[in-house]
């Protein structure tokens, strides 16, 4: 298979796992709006018939509400985020920015998996110049492939850093990080190539480091040989 | 009737066992499969609502762990998943008539429980 073929399959993947998983995620939204508004019917009809009615009561009713509504808010608002960011080859942004993004794609991916996954918040922002999509999907197969070989329940912290001339991001805080010969995977190299970027385990931790600023437009699901 | 309800969603399970309550069905909840054989441990019930996908225990799993301890308990499984060809695999493993898609009509859950507790003193 060549490399063009591989890496359109695997964006593909990403993009349904990820759309799927968000839809489970929203649909579980909309269940809980349901069952609080069906909640809010039966106080009702019971006061109808006599049951005295507790406004403090529906006051909590529509708290909860609007939290469900601010909550399918978010993920809407991340998915479309996602959505847009195959939207030009190469895009500047907050290597912090787009790692959050990714994890709050992930967390219901992540958090079946038995596994927390979250972003230093403190340190400077690291700009990069890059293909936010592709870069995503190979966040997310590094992700997976630490929680695949890891043992759960564990967590994993994902650090953004300048490292010389390039960007980096730490995968660290792990009980234990694999070294297997399957390192790095099939994907993770076709992905690597495709935005310039090196992978590695070293002391524990794994490394992605990236180019500031592609030299070159990555050719989406083009060949990079 | 006495029903125990798991599924990952706090609010989604506890305002569930709420509206069951209301309708004089006593119902207890958890959102772990952990949590609800501790439950079960102590006390028998009739049913158990399940999610099929939740971290750790998974509702399909977390059946045969109840049904080892309560071979007499009853079914129903929820599942979040939309796509018509999900619902069937879960529903070939689960029995089809046992599995209902979130967000579910609260007389219809009923009405199952009702249909799988007479079909229970039948057979």
């Amino acid at each position: 298979m060549s490399d063009r073929i591989a890496a359109a399959e695997d964006g593909i993947r990403f993009f349904g796992r990820v759309t799927a998983s968000l839809s489970h995620e929203i649909n579980n939204v909309l269940a809980i709006i349901y069952e609080n508004s069906g909640l809010v019917e039966d106080l009702l009809l019971a006061a109808e018939k006599g049951r005295p009615l507790d406004s403090s009561r529906l006051k909590e009713l529509a708290g909860r509400l609007k939290a469900q509504v601010r909550r399918g808010k978010e993920i809407v608002e991340n998915m479309n985020r996602f959505a847009h960011s195959i939207d030009e080859p190469v895009n500047s942004l907050d290597l912090r920015d787009l790692l959050t993004l990714t994890v709050s794609l992930a967390r219901r991916i992540v958090s079946m998996k038995e596994f927390e996954v979250e972003v230093e918040k403190v340190g400077k922002a690291v700009h990069v110049r890059t293909d936010p999509f592709l870069l995503q999907n190979l966040v997310w197969l590094c992700l997976d492939f630490l929680m695949e070989a890891g043992s759960s329940p564990d967590s994993i912290r994902l650090i953004p850093e300048e490292a010389g001339d390039e960007a980096r991001i730490r995968f660290t805080g792990m009980k234990s990080v694999p070294s297997g010969a399957d390192f790095p995977t099939q994907e993770q190299e076709i992905l690597s190539k495709a935005v310039g970027a090196r992978l590695s385990i070293i002391g524990g931790e794994m490394l992605l480091s990236i180019p500031q600023d592609v030299a070159v437009p990555p050719q989406r699901y083009k060949d990079t040989k | 009737m006495r029903v125990l309800l798991v599924d990952d969603e706090t609010e989604f399970v506890s305002t569930l066992a709420e509206r069951l309550d209301l309708r004089g069905i006593e119902a207890e909840w958890a959102t772990t499969g952990a949590d609800a054989l501790r439950i079960a441990e102590s006390k028998e019930f009739d049913l158990a609502v399940l999610d099929v996908k939740m971290p750790e225990t998974g509702g399909l799993k977390l059946k045969e762990k109840l049904q080892e301890k309560w071979p007499k308990m009853r079914f129903i499984f929820l599942t979040g998943y939309g796509s018509e060809s999900d619902f069937h695999a879960i529903a070939c493993q689960a029995g089809e008539e046992f599995c209902l898609v979130k967000p579910v009509d609260i007389e219809i859950l009923i009405e199952r429980m009702d249909h799988l507790l007479e079909r229970g003193k039948q057979g």
